[in-house]
């Protein structure tokens, strides 16, 4: 360090100490000062000394109430001004993701496991592990309104209400509805429980009613009030998968279009129908069994009489009509 | 240090690091009234130790808040002190103790290198 840099360093340093340690010291350690040739040993001396005085009480207690009051202030609006840089740069972050998350289409890095086209026809859902919402009213420019991380695990097809409103999706974590009354902003309403994984959910016609399946296993939930889902009836299939397999991807659920039949093809083999003319008053109808279909996916038509099968090997989809 | 005998430290314990540079500056001072800067060359010339502003004025500000040393009139903004009866006396007691430490070290050090 330069004598002309200690110097000045020290002068500066002269001005860190307390004010009424300044008031009486200050000028005769100036005048040292001038006297004295400065080193860095010298500013470093001075730093600590004006750290001791700053620590003395002697040389606080006499202050000012109002001068300490504002010596706070300045420490608390110090503090305040960093939370709120912080503050605002997560919120940057996180607006800056939000906006990611909209856009044309992305090359599918995970696949999709499910899809639905709203009633009105100009929103579709994708079912990854996460729910995706789309723009498709432009079919030639589709474009991704929303995207919610990590509520789903492995998703099935999810479905809309008939008033496009509501959304049903199925998962390994479960069932859940969302609003969907703005498709850009999907909300969480409630839970769905079912035991290791919901593998299909289906709205009846009038959208009174959700059919959900795990594990060989319908539950009828009256949601009226979606926001509090109201189990009606627990429906079992003849056959159930085996135990470790709770979690069936590959199941459907289709009402009628009267809504009095519900049918039901878990693991692309067991067809089951039930009549469903109310709540609490349910009457299985049929079961059969289909080996045509193939181990994917299944799909009812919309007037629930027709089913499609997706096989696992190859490209092709197999249609059989239900009894 | 007990018995009756007398502490190095005894009244200078609350100036901590400070105890050390205010032996040297009441020291400097008894021969008479100096100033900052004085007080500085002086410690040097006496004793060796090259005493920096900022230990300087820490020490002497609690010498004076202790009433060891007082202020004088200003002269042309240079401040001189003077040491106080009560200076005076500590600094008496101060060095006996230290002069015990001197004995000792001394009759230890020819007995043990026969110096």
């Amino acid at each position: 360090m330069g004598p002309e840099l200690a110097a000045r360093l020290s002068r500066f340093l002269v001005g860190c100490y307390p004010r009424r340690w300044r008031q009486r010291y200050a000028v005769e350690l100036l005048e040292v000062l001038n006297q004295h040739r400065p080193t860095a040993r010298t500013v470093l001396n001075l730093w600590a000394g004006a750290a001791c005085a700053h620590l003395d009480p002697a040389w606080r207690a006499g202050r000012h109430p109002a001068i300490r009051l504002r010596r706070w202030a300045y420490i608390f609006s110090g503090i305040a001004a960093v939370l709120l840089v912080f503050a605002l740069g997560i919120s940057f972050l996180a607006w800056r993701e939000e906006q990611g998350n909209t856009g044309p289409p992305l090359p599918l890095s995970g696949g999709i496991f499910g899809v639905a086209l709203s009633p009105d026809g100009r929103t579709v859902a994708t079912i990854s592990a996460n729910l995706e919402m789309w723009d498709v009213a432009d079919r030639a420019n589709p474009w991704r309104l929303a995207y919610t991380k990590g509520d789903i695990a492995i998703g099935a097809d999810p479905a809309f209400s008939p008033d496009g409103r509501v959304l049903a999706t199925a998962g390994g974590g479960g069932g859940i509805l969302w609003n969907v009354a703005d498709p850009a902003r999907p909300a969480k309403i409630v839970d769905l429980p079912g035991p290791g994984g919901v593998g299909a959910v289906q709205f009846s016609p009038d959208g009174r009613i959700l059919a959900s399946s795990y594990g060989g296993t319908v539950a009828l939930w009256n949601i009226a009030d979606p926001a509090h889902p109201a189990r009606t009836a627990t429906l079992h299939a003849p056959v159930p998968p085996p135990a470790t397999v709770n979690f069936c991807p590959n199941a459907a659920l289709a009402f009628s279009a009267d809504g009095h039949t519900l049918t039901m093809v878990e693991d692309s083999i067991t067809v089951t129908q039930w009549n469903v003319t109310g709540p609490g008053a349910v009457a299985r109808l049929t079961t059969s069994t289909l080996s045509s279909i193939g181990a994917g996916p299944v799909a009812f038509s919309a007037d629930g009489r027709t089913l499609a099968g997706a096989r696992t090997t190859g490209d092709t989809v197999a249609l059989s009509a239900l009894p | 240090m007990s018995g009756g005998r007398p502490s190095v430290h005894g009244k200078f314990d609350g100036l901590g690091r400070f105890a050390d540079p205010s032996v040297l500056i009441l020291t400097s001072l008894s021969d008479g009234p100096k100033h900052g800067y004085a007080i500085m060359t002086d410690v040097a010339a006496f004793s060796g130790v090259g005493m920096e502003p900022g230990t300087l004025y820490g020490a002497l500000s609690r010498l004076e808040r202790r009433g060891w040393v007082r202020p004088l009139a200003t002269e042309e903004r240079r401040r001189p002190y003077e040491i106080t009866a009560a200076g005076q006396e500590v600094l008496a007691a101060q060095l006996a103790a230290m002069q015990q430490i001197v004995r000792v070290a001394r009759g230890r050090t020819a007995t043990a290198f026969g110096t």
